[in-house]
């Protein structure tokens, strides 16, 4: 496949894959662009092993995962501090109620472990199978499930907690 | 309500991210130059591809009609490349080329680029190239140049010294198998055992595969390096981000679980007195805090289970050397004893369920002589001399 073909097709996926880990959409697009570019340079070495889009999401988790490190960013999935959920990322005919429920969730994904947001990243936003999600964490499929039941449990305790996470930004909305 | 139906509806709103269709043309045109360039570097004339297709079929039908003594010969050869690479690849982490590595980040982290032509004058930097350098030295010989480029570019070398450095573990190969494929001779599967040690010492095995293609038109030289699937890879990764759990699953060193109820504790023992005469010894206590003083000795001891032959050895020293069998058991039914321990006098302790003579069961993994003093001492307070 040629790459202009590989990025009409798929960039818009590791996109929000990456933007999600980043939360910042230059960042995100420049992380994009290695990403695509890094799968370029492997193209020839792809084996098929798994689908085209999940060695691309495998990919663009190393080359974030890199960004992280060269960054020395400690904070994994970290929002940015006065971040901007309910003026960007909500459209306006979202009702307030709905704006209420999704800054939480984004709030309560927040405070996840690590492996717990990135299992509920892959397995329910990015909609990956259990064998896509192994292949790009490295993960067996046993524990993929394992940390998906926990991650579930933990961001509905999150979730529930009164009034949202303590020390989150997001106000309750009246 | 089931967790895992309840957010489905606001998980499924994030998947929207917003994307401007600028920025997405932006990014495509940056990666389309940046691949351009990368098209563009190695200007070969037509000469030159001509002439090296000529020399790689040369090479090829030269493979292909080589006696059968030179291609043993080069399987040797191969053999000892794969193991080369694989020593390289297994013994770790490479302190080294992780200070190359950060050395690199900092640079970038430190060094704004504006655009791509900034990018590429970065890569001209000496942090850069001694990094590349380090990859062209520790790997260059082994593998065709086009694979080394791939290997880099893909993390297919040094894969796992990242998650060996986070995790505190050293990664030696024990053992490889190199198997070479009959219908195939390029292609060699070799099977791979290698020790995952941490810090305190604790070691856990792991067996894997890996599959090495040769170049058939540059003999010698590796051409693809690949993990095989369901190889084992994956687990080895996990076994490093998790070792601790491993330990305790695999290394099988555990302490002991005497999970009986008793209320009494006997023993018999064989003393050499100045080497030439053998005394015996017996006792019984249902005192509480005597027996608590013993049995907490034990506590924490590492054991694993007894092989054969370790089992073998303690059943030839039991009758020449000075050792205590420690019953556990019940006054009402002093016959039947529930679980014995062996405390011999060189600081090695069995443990077996039953009347076993402590010969079958589990081991101590250290010795313990200082302990053989100090219950040797607590036994004697009760000892009646036969």
């Amino acid at each position: 496949m040629e790459i202009e073909q590989l990025y009409k097709e798929y960039s818009d996926k590791v996109y929000s894959f990456i933007y999600f880990l980043v939360r910042h959409k230059e960042c995100a697009e420049d992380l994009t662009q290695e990403t695509f570019y890094k799968a370029y340079k492997g193209l020839g070495t792809f084996n098929q092993e798994a689908s085209t889009s999940t060695w691309l999401l495998k990919i663009a988790r190393n080359v974030t995962y890199d960004y992280f490190r060269r960054k020395r960013v400690v904070q994994f999935f970290s929002f940015e501090k006065e971040h901007d959920i309910e003026n960007k990322e909500l459209s306006p005919e979202c009702s307030y109620e709905k704006k209420e429920q999704l800054a939480r969730m984004y709030n309560s994904l927040y405070t996840l472990k690590k492996d717990y947001q990135e299992v509920l990243l892959l397995r329910k936003i990015q909609e990956c199978s259990i064998q896509e999600t192994a292949y790009i964490l490295g993960w067996t499929e046993a524990k993929v499930k394992m940390k998906m039941t926990r991650a579930l449990e933990a961001l509905k305790k999150e979730f529930h907690q009164e009034g949202g996470h303590p020390n989150g930004s997001i106000k309750r909305i009246r | 309500m089931d967790p895992s139906k309840e957010f489905d509806k606001l998980l499924a709103e994030m998947k929207h991210v917003e994307r401007s269709e600028e920025a997405k043309r932006n990014t495509w045109l940056a990666l389309k130059a940046k691949v351009e360039t990368k098209r563009k570097r190695p200007i070969i004339p037509a000469f030159i591809s001509l002439a090296i297709i000529a020399i790689a079929s040369f090479l090829i039908f030269t493979y292909i009609n080589s006696s059968e003594t030179e291609q043993s010969s080069q399987a040797i050869d191969n053999e000892k490349i794969i193991r080369a690479v694989l020593e390289r690849e297994y013994n770790g982490p490479d302190m080294e080329l992780a200070r190359l590595q950060d050395e690199w980040w900092d640079l970038q982290s430190v060094t704004e680029t504006k655009n791509q032509e900034e990018y590429d004058q970065l890569l001209q930097s000496k942090k850069y190239t001694d990094l590349m350098d380090y990859y062209s030295t520790t790997h260059g010989e082994y593998f065709t140049e086009n694979m080394l480029k791939n290997a880099i570019a893909s993390n297919l070398i040094f894969k796992y010294n990242y998650s060996l450095i986070e995790n505190s573990i050293e990664v030696h190969l024990e053992n490889v198998k190199v198997v070479q494929e009959k219908e195939h001779p390029n292609i060699y599967r070799p099977i791979i055992e290698v020790s995952l040690t941490n810090n305190e010492g604790q070691k856990v095995f792991h067996t894997l595969k890996e599959e090495f293609i040769f170049s058939t038109s540059e003999p010698g030289k590796i051409g693809s390096y690949n993990g095989v699937r369901d190889g084992g890879g994956i687990e080895l990764q996990e076994k490093i981000e998790n070792f601790p759990a491993y330990v305790e699953d695999y290394q099988n060193v555990r302490t002991p679980l005497i999970d009986i109820s008793f209320d009494t504790l006997c023993f018999n023992t064989r003393k050499n007195v100045q080497g030439e005469k053998v005394e015996f010894e017996s006792g019984c206590t249902s005192d509480k805090s005597k027996i608590n003083n013993i049995m907490e000795n034990f506590d924490d001891l590492p054991i694993k289970a007894a092989t054969e032959q370790e089992s073998t050895e303690r059943s030839v020293v039991l009758p020449q050397i000075d050792n205590y069998q420690i019953y556990l058991t019940n006054a009402a039914d002093k016959g039947n004893t529930l679980y014995t321990i062996t405390i011999f006098d060189d600081g090695v302790l069995m443990f077996a369920t039953g009347a076993d003579f402590g010969n079958l069961g589990d081991i101590t993994i250290e010795s313990h002589v200082e302990m053989y003093e100090k219950v040797r001492r607590m036994l004697e307070e009760f000892a009646e001399n036969e």
